[in-house]
């Protein structure tokens, strides 16, 4: 979906929703996930869980050092298998 | 949505319900210091804020605010409460119970808390405060506002998360101990690859294990292993013995202690200068501590000391580069530690085999008999907590002491047991050397691993510096028109916000008479700033149009001169037209000139009462001038409220005059500008007989009942107002006299019958001036 610019601006109020869709849709969070992959190649359950994770909850808020911890021991877990098999 | 009305009952400064019948009009409204303004734009803040008023955060306000926003003199049988009515009939009800409790209750239509502050109430000390804040804090305030927050906050979480990964996978630690198996490889086999350290092997299998089935280097190591300990469980007593000997003897205490020290000296040169640095700030901090801020510099994150903005960005590299330096010899020390503990526990678990209990016996009968009761007590871990010198030392005089002795014991071993044990050395770096391969992988699968995480969140910020950037632009652009709206023709031009090199920072460029300066603060006065920072919060709220909230203002020019102030209005006019805009001021002047030019059909007028007691709270005068401000002068200080009456005359005299283009002798430069109310009226009346006329019935007249009122005012004003000015001889029933006399001058350019000023609409031709329903009516330039 492409928004005027002046649209994407003024996305407050009734905009959020906007700015929900010109900004964090599905595509947009693969987009970047696909771009970063490029740069650095990593398995899919880490990308996969990444994306869930920018789609449900990271951006709405400051993440506790508790939830951090456990999402960073369910990537390093997801990292395990060797880069070279599970890159795509 | 705009507001329709505003009720406040003992909140903040009011008392007994007092309502701001706003009717979706834009306002002006005038009041003294302390009359009570600024209820009316706490009570938007609580609501848009859920129940939070910036300023009156502190340590005696209460958890709720509890202590400040009550009315002080609240009656137990009365709440503390506010209502707001918007356009749309829908209400905002907020209850405020004595423990700050609020309850809120509102039909559903607007929702205030979805407003954005920041755009919808300036006030005077948050323009200073913005301008004088610092480029990060203009990025957190103004990142929510451009639509960027949760782009923000998903990059700050992945950086934190990269930081995590970090921590849970133990990095620094694992780096570290790859760091010790590559030195004992550099030690053991020099410059030699994977290949020619497992043709090693392959020749040391054959030697030991001919038959052997194992393929792969990691499992002929582990088979070679377990060959080596069968032949040494094989061999006699003696031969044992030489063979724990020759291990003994292959240990370099001497080498390790020197690593440590060596690394101990690196550190003492980083840390030394780090430590007199740190006193420098300590020093420099307590006599800075009071004007820091006010010198514009700014506190370095990194190691805490002032330094001048333009130096910031260089100096933090240094910092980073200089911290970067002391952790690399940390881990040089941690490992040269490691080494030396590794060793310990060799020498302590070799000394302890029952093959050596002899040759022990017989160190303990010589010179060196204390060393081996040292290794026995010495406990190798503790080393990894504290590593002192006389531990060194210690270290130094025992280890190399048994060594030797060994070394000396075992000259006369076999040369098989020289090369077995030889063999031995090389197999354990070997396997060592081999297994390191997984962790070097799953040091690359981390790492790996954080810097996706990393490249994730500077994709983000590269999302969000692209569209802060486009948002910026717009927002400069009429930044730009705004000031040059405000500041025409001066030397101060080019002004637009833009994003420094680092991330999260905003700043606002400007070019000062032909220099690009790249912050307000270099140059700009104060007023500047304050003139800066109203148009910041004017573009930003431009943004805001299609919402079509109230913008409130609220004594936003106090330190802007006459005529910036007079192109404000201005601005309102141009930009603002459709907006509803509420201005509070306590500037008389600049009151007077709002009514005088703001369109009366889209801007309505009131006055606040002078605040006299919390049980009287807030109150609204009945008129739309400022005399009230005399008159509460009356009891005790009447020569003040004739004097506040004829400055008021003095402003309220000159619009009108400007208005009704009454033509005046020429006067020079400033002179022009200090222009008294004698001149004005004087000429109002004159030319009032020619133009001043009012209806009667179907035919206009001279208006003879105003001119009268003039006549009335101006003798008065000659006699009581200008005693007031220069002497405290004006009583009370003459200054009441002298106001009461002024009022009634300035209704004749008002209306009676439509309450309009003369000056409200043209009579169909460039002629004539007239109120809304004609009952009044100027002849231009017959005077």
């Amino acid at each position: 979906m492409v928004l005027p610019r002046r649209a994407q601006v003024n996305y407050r109020a009734g905009s959020v929703v906007i700015f929900k869709l010109c900004r964090f849709t599905l595509d947009w969070i693969a987009k970047r996930i696909a771009e970063a992959r490029t740069a650095v190649p990593v398995g899919a359950s880490v990308a996969a869980r990444l994306q869930q994770e920018l789609a449900e909850r990271m951006r709405e808020r400051a993440f506790r050092n508790l939830e951090l911890a456990d999402l960073a021991r369910d990537l390093l877990s997801a990292a395990e298998p060797p880069l070279a098999k599970d890159a795509p | 949505v705009r507001i329709k009305a505003l009720r406040l009952a003992w909140f903040r400064g009011a008392a007994d319900a007092v309502t701001l019948e706003a009717k979706g009009k834009s306002w002006g409204i005038y009041g003294c210091n302390g009359a009570g303004k600024s209820s009316f734009v706490d009570s938007i803040e609580y609501g848009i804020k859920g129940g939070k008023i910036g300023h009156l955060v502190s340590e005696y306000s209460g958890r709720n605010q509890e202590k400040a926003i009550p009315n002080t003199h609240t009656p137990e049988d009365c709440n503390t409460e506010f209502c707001i009515t918007f356009q749309d009939d829908s209400q905002l009800n907020v209850t405020i119970a004595p423990n700050g409790a609020q309850t809120r209750t509102s039909a559903s239509g607007v929702k205030i808390e979805d407003w954005d502050y920041r755009r919808t109430v300036l006030r005077q000390d948050e323009v200073a405060e913005f301008i004088r804040s610092r480029k990060g804090e203009k990025y957190s305030a103004l990142l929510p506002l451009f639509g960027l927050h949760e782009l923000e906050v998903a990059a700050e979480n992945l950086r934190k998360l990269a930081q995590s990964v970090e921590t849970q996978a133990k990095l620094p630690q694992k780096q570290g101990a790859l760091g010790q198996i590559t030195a004992r490889r550099k030690q053991v086999f020099g410059n030699d690859g994977d290949a020619a350290i497992e043709a090693r092997i392959e020749a040391l299998y054959h030697k030991y294990c001919p038959n052997g089935p194992a393929n792969g280097a990691l499992d002929r190591s582990k088979e070679l292993e377990s060959a080596l300990a069968s032949r040494i469980d094989a061999m006699t007593g003696d031969n044992q013995r030489h063979f724990a000997l020759r291990a003994l003897a292959e240990l370099d205490f001497s080498g390790a202690v020197a690593a440590v020290r060596s690394a101990n000296a690196q550190l003492a040169d980083s840390v030394e200068p780090l430590i007199t640095e740190r006193l420098t700030v300590l020093q420099s901090a307590h006599a800075l501590a009071a004007k820091l801020d006010d010198a514009g510099e700014m506190h370095c994150p990194a190691c805490g000391k002032p330094v001048a903005a333009s130096e910031f960005k260089a100096h933090v590299n240094a910092e980073q580069q200089r911290l970067g330096n002391i952790i690399a010899v940390f881990e040089e020390r941690r490992r040269a530690v490691s080494t030396v503990i590794d060793r310990l526990k060799s020498l302590k678990a070799t000394l302890g085999k029952p093959e050596l209990e002899d040759w022990r016996a017989a160190v303990g009968a010589t010179a060196f008999k204390t060393s081996p009761d040292w290794i026995e007590q010495c406990d190798p871990e503790s080393y990894r907590r504290a590593l002192h010198e006389e531990d060194l030392v210690a270290i130094e005089t025992h280890g190399p002491t048994l060594v030797m002795a060994a070394a000396e014991a075992s000259r006369d071993a076999p040369p098989d047991i020289a090369d077995l044990s030889k063999d031995k050395a090389i197999l354990d770096t070997a396997k060592s050397v081999f297994e390191s391969h997984a962790l070097a992988a799953e040091i690359e699968r981390i790492e790996g691993l954080i810097a996706f995480i990393s490249a994730l969140a500077a994709g983000v910020r590269a999302e969000i510096r692209e569209r802060s950037e486009a948002v910026i632009a717009e927002i400069s652009d009429d930044l730009g028109e705004m000031w040059k709206a405000l500041h025409p023709g001066e030397p101060i031009e080019n002004v637009r916000l833009y994003l420094p090199e680092e991330d999260k920072a905003i700043d606002i460029a400007l070019r000062f008479h032909g220099k690009d300066q790249d912050s307000p603060r270099l140059t700009l006065s104060e007023g500047y700033r304050n003139s800066l920072g109203l148009c910041i919060f004017l573009a930003l709220a431009k943004h805001e149009g299609a919402n079509d909230r109230p913008l409130i203002l609220d004594d936003v020019v106090v330190s802007l001169d006459r005529n910036h102030r007079g192109m404000i209005v201005d601005l309102l006019k141009s930009k603002f037209a459709d907006r509803q805009v509420i201005i509070f001021t306590h500037d008389r002047d600049w009151y007077a000139e709002l009514r005088h030019q703001l369109d009366a059909k889209q801007w309505g007028f009131k006055a606040l009462l002078p605040y006299e007691t919390p049980e009287l709270g807030i109150r609204w005068s009945e008129r739309t001038t400022s005399f009230d401000d005399a008159r509460a002068n009356l009891k005790d200080r009447p020569d003040s409220a004739g004097n506040d009456a004829r400055k008021i005359m003095d402003i309220e005299l000159a619009l009108i005059a400007e208005k009704l283009q009454v033509r005046l002798p020429y006067l020079r430069g400033e002179r022009n500008d200090h222009r008294m109310w004698s001149e004005f009226l004087e000429r109002l009346i004159a030319d009032g007989k020619k133009c001043l006329q009012k209806k009667t019935g179907s035919d206009f007249a001279c208006d003879t009942a105003g001119l009268q009122a003039l006549d009335d005012a101006k003798r008065l004003l000659v006699s009581w107002g200008n005693r007031s000015s220069h002497s405290p001889d004006v009583v009370r029933p003459e200054a009441a006299k002298l106001i009461e006399s002024c009022e009634k001058a300035l209704d004749v350019f008002q209306c009676s019958g439509c309450r309009q000023p003369l000056w409200m609409a043209d009579a169909g031709n460039k002629e004539w001036v007239q109120c809304q329903c004609g009952g009044l009516r100027w002849r231009y330039g017959k005077g």
